[in-house]
């Protein structure tokens, strides 16, 4: 029985090791991101901007829009992308495959007519059956594709796109009316720039209004209050200190900017995953880097772009067994990253924190909790250590969720009301009831479900964008094109 | 977008917390390692993680005390702070359009960002009252001082709110600031003084043309930023730009600024200059060279041969541009450059050089009608037709362009 308490003290001594340096480590760049934002928000100049709208200095950008099954939220989506504050810029939607009424809803909404087109066929796609024109928006061009999947209709759209930068954004995505202003202005300024992330906010509970949001409020479900936590530790901390680090390997799927060129040049969005924008972002370091070409790839926290999240566990779970499949498989193909000094500190450090701490947290959490019950079982446990552990690492996650919800107070979209905010403080102490064992049991499970669930995106449901949009009736969409907007990997 | 109070403090709350955590981590960890190998006893790594929780529960009780806190000032801070700003705004009107009475100095910072935030909206002599009003206040001098800073973020702010003032007595300390060795620094100084530059009439403006050409030039400064400051110009732009351009030894990032400027802002009188870098050993600078030709709509008599020369580069970006400035060049021998170039293997070369002859009138829309007729290469022939059915002179469905490779 020494022996076996002995192996069970070990065990702990390596769980309690394993946290300590995932907490270290969040510590450190949490404390960077945090670092980057406020020297960021000092540094922006809102003269700077209305100057470049005036001056209509931006490089043009093409807005690329993969839109499957849509109906309910295409032309809400579409008419805010259109209302977009930015010099020069053309929309390109492409319904990849739809079987509802995506396309007929846009050709209502925005008079199209169909017009064939020559089009520059790089990236090898699904057939094109048709494309549109519309009469009232000359920058809006449609197209009607087969159907093979949201990384294949972005490919498509890439193909079309006159511009030399483009924007992926989801269909449901509503964005800030400067945020490609705000994005594309570091392309401007620096040469090496290739590809630009930005902030992705819960849309859920705010007022929606002619395609912008106009208040902010608290959603109703904790399921969604936690998730508002989630993605200000993600986006706040975690991607602000990776970029900061120059290794940042997450780009949303939801809202990212990108030069066309050298996008095509690697190969576009691969269609092979179901993370095709950590993928693309893991591609283009890889390649540039083997090239030997200086560049860049960079997060900014104030281009900002809503986004409606899981409003329910089932929706949830299989959102976030998804993101970890897609992990895991952008780590699998860039596996011969890790430990490679071709790629510096991004296969020194990037590279073998996500696959150590993001992709296999989940089996080593789960790990620690069985041994702790079977510790309990066998009389080995020591209920106090265990209890003590359990509350120091709940308090640590807590005090991250603070210091990212510290940083978006900073912001003047916020949530303006007090009871909101006091919600927010209490929504980080309650995350650790429940939520965060079934997020990690969720993701343990989808460790084991790589291959069977390959290219799988499972079902979405919506209930839609726009005034009153948040109560209305959910309708299913089935295999909904909808790209997560991949908060998970060093979300916490 | 972002509050900029309140942020170093909590900064500094932070990196203190995350400081303590990461020590009491440490230690736990390091403390529990001994025990491991029994050199402590298992008590005092109880008492190591109840003061570790302690230390955490601690940190988070001030943490959401603070954020609370900074929600709840900051929100009255900026009700009181618009109430203030608008009311020292009307007075500011009141001077202006009124009894003349303006606020007397020292100015309060309410009364100083009204002061400039109408400078920003009145023009003319108002504009020109308002700054002089500040500069009696002593505004100018302060901002001054402020640049000095050792803080990045003070000198950005006094460059920023210079921008926004245009004080010409401040003009040279913020030109100085054009070698400073940040970047961030030299781009928001040439900003503020292209901004001063704008507004500045009489012979002064001809010195500070002159040093702030040389400077800009020197300032190392990306090749978009420095476009983006020479169009803030406006007006002194030509005399800026001419400047720098002749200057035989100008490296090619400002090169390429200048002649983006000189095509965004329509500066004719610079064609020449524009063309005589057609033949420049830099792709980038051959391409701005055709780039403003072509906005400019006009291309020099001595730089055409080198136009349609331009449409055989060997870099792809260069033969679009040359596609494009070749609109603007009469001889024929353009003309039958363009029809050749609708078999460019860039698609984008062959859809500038459709376009370009869809520019040129009755022969251009000839030739691509006879383009989209017969041209020998499959790829020419469906560009042709489809920008004649995008400009409407081919009815949809009686061509059917497909899908091409590059």
């Amino acid at each position: 029985m020494r022996g076996w308490a002995y192996l069970y003290v070990t065990t702990q001594f390596f769980v309690l090791a394993y946290f300590a340096v995932l907490n270290l480590l969040y510590a450190l760049f949490g404390y960077l991101g945090l670092r980057s934002v406020v020297v960021y928000a000092r540094e922006s100049s809102q003269l700077m901007l209305k100057d470049l709208l005036e001056q209509d200095l931006e490089l043009p950008v093409s807005i690329l829009v993969a839109a499957y099954n849509e109906e309910r939220t295409i032309v809400a989506s579409v008419a805010s992308l259109l209302s977009l504050r930015y010099p020069e810029f053309e929309v390109l939607v492409v319904s990849d495959g739809s079987t509802d009424g995506t396309i007929d809803r846009l050709i209502e909404g925005f008079a199209l007519v169909e017009q064939p087109r020559v089009y520059r066929r790089v990236l090898l796609t699904q057939p094109i059956l048709r494309s549109f024109r519309s009469l009232r928006y000359p920058n809006l061009i449609v197209v009607e594709k087969l159907r093979g999947g949201r990384a294949d209709a972005l490919n498509a759209a890439l193909n079309h796109a006159r511009y030399p930068l483009v924007a992926a954004v989801d269909a449901d995505t509503v964005l800030d009316a400067e945020a490609v202003l705000r994005a594309s202005r570091r392309f401007l300024e620096d040469d090496r720039v290739v590809a630009v992330g930005g902030t992705v906010r819960p849309i859920n509970g705010a007022v929606v209004d002619g395609g912008k949001v106009t208040h902010l409020r608290i959603p109703h479900r904790w399921i969604e209050r936690f998730q508002i936590l989630e993605y200000a530790r993600a986006f706040f901390t975690g991607r602000a200190g990776w970029s900061y680090f120059g290794a940042l390997l997450i780009i949303s799927g939801a809202f990212g900017l990108f030069r066309r060129e050298t996008v095509m040049q690697v190969g576009g969005f691969s269609t092979q995953t179901v993370c095709e924008d950590m993928e693309l972002v893991v591609r283009l370091h890889k390649q540039l880097r083997r090239a030997g070409k200086p560049y860049r790839i960079l997060f900014t926290p104030d281009p900002i772009c809503w986004t409606e999240v899981p409003s329910t566990i089932r929706l949830l779970r299989r959102q976030r067994n998804r993101w970890h499949r897609g992990l895991w498989e952008t780590l699998w193909t860039h596996r011969d990253m890790v430990l490679n000094p071709r790629y510096g500190r991004l296969g020194f450090v990037a590279v073998p924190y996500f696959l150590f701490f993001e992709a296999l947290g989940p089996i080593v959490e789960v790990f620690g909790y069985t041994v702790m019950i079977l510790g309990f079982f066998l009389h080995i446990l020591f209920v106090q250590f265990a209890l003590l552990f359990l509350a120091l690492s709940v308090l640590y996650g807590m005090l991250l969720s603070q210091m990212a919800v510290g940083i978006e107070t900073l912001l003047f979209s916020r949530y303006p009301r007090v009871r909101d905010r006091m919600t927010l403080v209490g929504a980080a102490f309650l995350e650790f009831v429940g939520y965060r064992q079934l997020l990690t049991l969720e993701r343990f499970i989808a460790t084991f479900q790589i291959k069977m669930k390959r290219g799988n995106w499972g079902v979405m449901t919506r209930s839609g964008i726009g005034p009153g949009a948040h109560h209305a009736q959910e309708t299913s969409v089935s295999e909904s094109t909808r790209r997560a907007t991949s908060p998970a990997p060093g979300a916490r | 977008m972002w509050r900029k109070y309140g942020d170093v403090p909590y900064t500094l709350l932070i990196f203190a917390i995350f400081s303590l955590e990461v020590l009491s981590l440490a230690f736990a960890t390091w403390s529990f390692s001994r025990h491991l190998f029994g050199f402590v006893p298992y008590k005092e790594i109880q008492g190591v993680l109840v003061g570790a929780v302690a230390v955490t529960a601690a940190a988070l009780a001030l943490l959401s005390g603070y954020i609370l806190a900074y929600h709840a000032l900051s929100l009255s801070r900026e009700r009181r702070s618009r109430q203030r700003v608008q009311m020292w705004t009307e007075r500011w009107i009141q001077g202006l359009f009124g009894d003349g009475s303006f606020p007397e100095a020292p100015l309060s910072p309410e009364a100083q960002e009204a002061a400039i935030a109408l400078r920003e909206l009145v023009g003319g002599d108002q504009g020109m009252e308002l700054g002089a009003r500040l500069e009696e206040a002593g505004v100018g001098q302060s901002l001054v001082r402020r640049l000095g800073s050792r803080r990045r973020t003070v000198r950005l702010d006094a460059l920023e709110t210079l921008a926004r003032a245009r004080l010409p007595t401040a003009f040279a300390a913020v030109n100085y600031l054009l070698h400073h060795p940040q970047p961030v620094v030299r781009l928001m100084a040439g900003r503020a003084a292209a901004r001063t530059l704008a507004i500045w009439n009489g012979s002064a403006r001809d010195v500070g043309v002159i040093s702030f050409a040389d400077s800009l030039a020197g300032a190392e400064l990306p090749a978009g930023a420095v476009t983006e400051v020479l169009i803030l110009l406006q007006d002194a732009a030509p005399a800026v730009i001419a400047r720098m351009m002749a200057d035989p030894n100008l490296s090619a990032p400002p090169t390429r600024a200048c002649l983006d400027a000189v095509g965004r802002l329509g500066l004719v009188q610079l064609a020449y200059e524009a063309g005589s870098r057609i033949t420049h050993a830099n792709a980038e600078v051959r391409a701005a060279a055709l780039r403003a030709l072509g906005r400019l709509r006009r291309v020099p008599a001595r730089a055409r041969d080198a136009v349609v020369i331009a449409l055989a580069d060997d870099t792809e970006f260069v033969r679009i541009q040359a596609a494009r400035a070749a609109a603007f060049v009469q001889e024929e021998n353009a003309l039958t450059a363009l029809y050749e170039s609708l078999g460019d293997p860039s698609w984008w070369v062959r859809r500038a050089s459709a376009e370009s002859l869809l520019g040129r009138g009755d022969w251009g829309v000839g030739a691509l009608q006879k383009a989209a007729a017969s041209h020998p290469d499959r790829y020419a022939k469906d560009m042709a037709a489809q920008v004649l059915l995008d400009a409407g002179l081919v009815v949809a469905g009686e061509t059917t362009p497909i899908g091409e490779a590059q």
